[in-house]
């Protein structure tokens, strides 16, 4: 789910349990999830495979 | 007083452990009171155990320079006998059935303990502030926190309640009241010493560690913990300044400090460059990064700790620490992947950041030791979340699991210390402990 998804149904439940003094530390925790989300070592299901150490030492070996 | 000039005198037999311990309690009773630095004293039995320090001693079976000394542990640690609370109500009725691994090693060098000391609820925190047994303040300025999640531990070294501590540090809990109260926190490598015994945070992050009143003191406690078979018998020498190459990590690490901490720090530095040390600019690439992936991490470890007693007990919590854990339950494990990835990559460029220097060299605490009570404090760049500048400088160093160490580096004008951190190689700790023998030297002067 999107952050903004997941945000959603925590700031339902965190009120459905009594708590909504949690819904601004939710808040400030979906903006380190963005964060976390945005980096660039996450995968990508779509994208090529990175190059093999085999492969990587092959094209240093052409470069040679 | 420190252990390394106290410990000769008690091997000769020129001061007892007896008046030792007897002087620790004296300020435990005459300070404790307003500095709420321990939870547990055990008065009794370390007067016991330190006149039978003493007859050890007097009879020629003297175990080592902690023989007969007064050292406290943090009350996440246990002590055979006593409560081990980890500072909350949901363990006030917790008895110690027997030592931590670590308790044992310095029971076996001769220790004596004379209690535990309070910490911001199950290390929790980084101010001390919540505790199910009341806050603590710091003894330079009782109106401000002593940090922590060690904050008792920081007191009682800076006091004299006890010449040595052990600590515990999952985001800095060792370097940030070391920092914030003038002495000295090392962060030993993760994995170093045994956590068997001590109430975790983070099993992944959490690290056990001492603090004291000197770099040598520090070294005196970590062997002493370390299993007997690796102790090494002669304390390291102080590396030589000249050649020692630091490190100095530019961007993320400088770039939000409190403007007295800054000038502290970049003298500090300055001074070792001119007696001989070479500095030179790093980088961690991910810097940015690195609070997220350690807030993730924290989170899904201290969910699943906490789930029961938050379900059935969630009153017993103190209300930020509850608030914080019941925050935690919400982490998806997707995210908690993703950030599992990202430790090992900022772990890879603190390795990396390492490889042309001996040590890098930053700040300890972004900021002077903040008002009790404090939400923001005002850095370069504008005012910033005191939790966030807390951990800002040392939280990296338990993602990548390297050895840290605080020392004082100075004084802001209001009188309030400020530490240096040292990070140091894998499997290198003794090294580290070298550089900062001899950055101590030099910044005491």
């Amino acid at each position: 789910m999107t952050v903004g998804e997941w945000l959603a149904l925590a700031k339902a439940d965190a009120e459905k349990r009594g708590l909504p003094e949690l819904i601004p530390a939710l808040e400030g925790l979906a903006q380190a999830t963005e964060r976390l989300r945005a980096a660039d070592w996450n995968d990508d299901a779509s994208a090529p495979s990175p190059p093999s150490d085999e492969d990587a030492d092959a094209a240093e070996g052409e470069r040679q | 007083m420190t252990i390394a000039e106290v410990a000769p005198r008690v091997a000769a037999g020129k001061v007892t452990s007896e008046k030792l311990t007897e002087d620790c309690l004296s300020k435990i009773e005459a300070l404790n009171p307003k500095l709420n630095a321990f939870i547990t004293v055990t008065a009794e039995d370390a007067l016991a155990r330190a006149r039978r320090a003493d007859k050890e001693i007097a009879g020629g079976r003297h175990l080592g320079p902690l023989h007969g000394i007064p050292l406290s542990l943090k009350d996440l640690i246990d002590l055979k006998g006593t409560p081990t609370t980890a500072g909350s109500l949901i363990r006030k009725d917790h008895i110690a059935t027997s030592d931590a691994v670590v308790t044992r090693r310095l029971r076996a060098a001769g220790a004596v303990f004379v209690g535990k000391t309070n910490l911001h609820e199950f290390a929790f925190g980084t101010t001390t502030e919540d505790s199910g047994f009341g806050l603590a303040r710091n003894p330079v300025d009782s109106a401000r926190s002593p940090g922590g999640s060690s904050g008792g531990s920081g007191i009682a070294i800076a006091t004299g309640m006890s010449l040595g501590t052990v600590g515990t540090d999952t985001g800095g809990s060792i370097r940030i009241p070391a920092a914030a109260c003038g002495i000295v926190g090392l962060k030993p490598e993760w994995g170093q010493i045994s956590a068997t015994g001590v109430v975790p945070l983070s099993r992944q992050l959490d690290h056990v560690g001492p603090l004291a009143a000197s770099v040598a003191d520090a070294w005196l406690l970590y062997n002493a913990m370390q299993p007997a078979s690796t102790h090494i018998a002669e304390p390291p020498e102080a590396a030589p300044l000249k050649g020692l190459r630091l490190g100095m990590p530019s961007g993320y690490l400088f770039d939000r400090l409190d403007a007295d901490v800054e000038r502290s720090v970049t003298t500090a530095i300055e001074l070792l460059r001119r007696k001989g040390a070479t500095v030179t600019e790093v980088a961690l690439p991910h810097a940015n990064d690195i609070a997220a992936v350690y807030l993730h991490l924290v989170f899904g470890d201290a969910a699943e700790y906490h789930a029961r007693t938050l379900t059935t007990r969630p009153q017993d919590y103190t209300p930020n620490v509850r608030l914080r854990l019941e925050m935690a339950r919400y982490v998806l494990a997707e995210d908690y992947i993703r950030a599992l990835r990202g430790k090992a990559i900022i772990a890879a460029e603190v390795d990396r950041a390492l490889s042309d220097v001996d040590a890098m060299v930053l700040p300890a605490l972004a900021i002077p030791a903040p008002p009790i009570g404090a939400a923001t404090m005002p850095v370069k760049g504008g005012p910033e979340a005191v939790r966030a500048l807390m951990l800002r400088c040392t939280q990296p160093f338990n993602l990548s699991g390297h050895p840290a160490i605080s020392l004082p580096c100075g004084k802001t004008p209001a009188g309030l210390p400020v530490g240096l951190q040292m990070v140091g190689h894998k499997g290198r700790t003794p090294a580290l402990v070298q550089a900062a023998l001899a950055a101590e030297a030099v910044l005491a002067s």
